[in-house]
């Protein structure tokens, strides 16, 4: 369970509820760690770091078992090594916390001032994917507190076990292929809880709503506002507009959990008049190591985050990438360390040359 | 002379309850039909970045109840509360743990309901049920905050979807699935209007005049949509129109007819193909309140904040906020 702090337009704000502090009612059990907020385009060395999962990040993470790929539609479902959508980390940290592990507390009373340090939500959320699971006194999770509170790159790799674990706990979207964002969507509404609340057929939410912009904000269901920063990002420093694709209301929630879903293919979240290819992530459009720097939260390697239509309809085994859609989508992105065009063809370039050797088939 | 017959004109006025919310700041202000300047607000509360705020207002008062997300957090599902607004006072909170985006509901007697719950536990890993919370219909005095229970179950949610006199319609999905319940305030009797329903029942009217339960149901797995009407006392449902997007929008005006959209920018039909209501932009209408012949409501627009009309005409309220139209004062 991770908790979504729904701060990220509002950077003033900085919570440290921390172990030593007497408003600290929730009982979070970790002190906040001193420490300055890495730069966006460090941040974006840690995405790409951790997007491509533990057998990259090494110890720099904690373990996370295998994950599923594949439904049957065609492929076959095997276990493959947890890689994780780079566009999809960063657009729910920037719901979670604004992309913020540490900064100079507003609350509560006995923390405000400097130095900067954790953030820390009332509800004992840490640091940039608002980790809660395992944070309160007397908890004992299999990785380590300390760490989640003081190292950005080995907090959000924490988060990302908790979301391999919602892939895992969630039914098929497609075919289930971890490189393409909206198969996600079902294991994005788990991450912040598989309640009603994030039900897109909830009727507290209005069927007017459309996609949910972080600039006009309002009551919509968490995975849609993860969905809504992709499409809107806060600035294109920080990734390129992914306008994803969503299931049809009618195929969601009409059992008690979400169902297996279709290939998603709605512009909105409430209508399906138009509708949009699904995408997949630059992260998987690359090997397993390339433009990664490292761990520790300072790495200035090559964070993707240009999204690209995957263009294939369910039941159709992703095609070889094409190099005009590569490039008019380069075209537009920028600000995650591998703006360099020329760069990044040689990157993917190699990534499809191994793929028909077959030697990176888990990225697909 | 002439600015006399305008503040005359004006004072004839009704005002109408606008609850406007920009960032994490919410105002209420009374807004008169027809002026040409935005009234000051008469209350102003702080809420969570980017909530919505919903309300209504107290009958023969000037006083409205609203529901916001007051503070941050990661589990959103019981993270609204109730407040107070009222010109002169501070605003006050009279109950937590609402059901996020929901609004208070208040009966033509001024009683106060809202749906409340409390998160049950997450379903273990490789579980993939949906979470089992506690659930309940509370009665909230607006003066005191003091809380009564009228319904509980444990499920996924209960929704205020009217009220009938002293029954309330409630619309409950829960792992045996959706239907609809009367649930009388006083004898706290529970009868079951409707059974085994689609769970994508949303947008519903309660027509207390003609005893009638009016929303929008969907087709599982298909995009074919309707507006369903059952009849308060006997359950009998009757379809009354079809359509291929969820945005029915289903309203009764005042003299009985049934107004439902036909899609972004066409304004609301009656049922016999005439035109109910223009359309006040490319997106949709939403009535939310009627006072005489007057309509009152939003102009919504998919991923973009709304307007205020009354009837064809907008009505001033605050810029690039979201709105709630909370009520109409005579």
């Amino acid at each position: 369970m991770i908790s979504a702090l729904l701060i990220a337009v509002s950077f003033g704000y900085c919570p440290s509820y921390t172990l030593s502090s007497v408003p600290n009612t929730y009982r979070c059990g970790v002190d906040a760690a001193n420490g300055a907020n890495p730069s966006t385009a460090a941040w974006q060395g840690i995405f790409q770091l951790v997007s491509q999962g533990p057998s990259v990040w090494g110890a720099s993470g904690p373990a996370v078992p295998d994950i599923g790929q594949g439904c049957g539609m065609p492929m076959p479902s095997t276990q493959v090594p947890a890689r994780f959508p780079c566009e999809l980390l960063k657009s729910i940290a920037m719901q979670e916390s604004g992309w913020r592990q540490f900064c100079v507390p507003t609350e509560p009373t006995d923390q405000v001032g400097g130095p900067s340090r954790t953030l820390i939500a009332f509800d004992c959320g840490y640091g940039i994917g608002q980790v809660t699971s395992g944070m309160h006194i007397g908890e004992a999770p299999a990785f380590d507190r300390a760490r989640v509170a003081s190292d950005p790159t080995y907090n959000l790799a924490t988060g990302t076990q908790i979301l391999a674990q919602k892939w895992r706990a969630t039914r098929c979207v497609g075919d289930n292929q971890p490189s393409i964002l909206e198969h996600w969507y079902s294991a994005a509404w788990a991450y912040n809880g598989l309640s009603y609340s994030n039900n897109p057929n909830n009727p507290n939410f209005s069927s007017t709503r459309g996609v949910w912009r972080p600039t006009v904000g309002g009551a919509a269901p968490y995975q849609e506002k993860v969905f809504g920063w992709m499409e809107y990002p806060p600035s294109p420093a920080h990734w390129t507009a992914v306008p994803f694709a969503y299931p049809r209301l009618a195929d969601i929630g009409t059992t008690g959990s979400p169902n297996t879903l279709p290939e998603p293919a709605c512009a909105s979240p409430t209508n399906c008049a138009s509708t949009r290819p699904t995408h997949v992530s630059v992260c998987f459009q690359m090997p397993a190591d390339a433009g990664t720097g490292g761990g520790g939260g300072a790495t200035g390697g090559g964070g993707g985050s240009m999204g690209r239509d995957a263009g294939f309809d369910a039941g159709v085994e992703p095609p070889a990438f094409t190099i005009d859609a590569v490039h008019t989508t380069l075209g537009r992105a920028s600000g995650c360390g591998c703006d360099s065009t020329p760069a990044a063809f040689v990157l993917i370039g190699l990534g499809l040359f191994l793929r028909r050797r077959g030697e990176v088939t888990k990225m697909t | 002379m002439f600015p006399i017959l305008v503040a005359l004109t004006l004072a004839a006025s009704p005002e109408v309850a606008i609850l406007s919310s920009q960032g994490d700041t919410a105002e209420l202000r009374f807004q008169p039909v027809g002026a040409t300047e935005l009234a000051a607000p008469v209350a102003r509360f702080s809420h969570a970045e980017g909530s919505s705020v919903g309300g209504s207002l107290l009958p023969r008062s000037r006083v409205v109840v609203a529901s916001a997300t007051l503070q941050a957090r990661g589990d959103l599902s019981f993270g609204n509360s109730l407040i107070r607004l009222e010109a002169g006072k501070a605003p006050r909170v009279l109950a937590d743990q609402l059901a996020y985006g929901s609004r208070p509901l208040v009966t033509a007697e001024g009683r106060v309901f809202v749906a409340r719950g409390v998160a049950g536990r997450e379903p273990v890993d490789g579980h993939e049920a949906l979470r089992v919370d506690a659930l309940s219909i509370d009665e909230i005095d607006p003066l005191r905050g003091t809380r009564r229970v009228v319904y509980s179950t444990s499920g996924y949610l209960t929704f205020l979807a009217g009220a009938v006199g002293r029954e309330l319609v409630v619309y409950e999905v829960a792992p045996a699935g959706a239907r609809l319940l009367i649930v009388h305030v006083d004898t706290l009797a529970v009868r079951e209007l409707l059974r085994a329903m689609a769970p994508l029942a949303r947008d519903f009217v309660v027509d207390a005049l003609r005893r009638r339960v009016l929303f929008t149901q969907g087709t599982p797995g298909e995009d074919r949509w309707f507006v369903e009407q059952v009849e308060f006392v006997t359950g009998a449902s009757t379809r009354l129109a079809e359509g291929t997007e969820v945005t029915l929008l289903p309203t009764v005006l005042l003299d009985g007819r049934v107004l439902i959209s036909r899609g972004a920018g066409e304004g609301l039909w009656a049922l016999d193909g005439t035109r109910g209501l223009a359309p006040h932009g490319p997106g949709f209408e939403r009535i939310l309140a009627q006072h005489k012949g007057l309509v009152i409501g939003l102009h919504e627009r998919p991923g973009e904040f709304p307007s205020v009309f009354a009837d064809k005409d907008a009505l001033l309220a605050p810029a690039a906020s979201r709105l709630d139209v909370a009520g109409v004062i005579p």
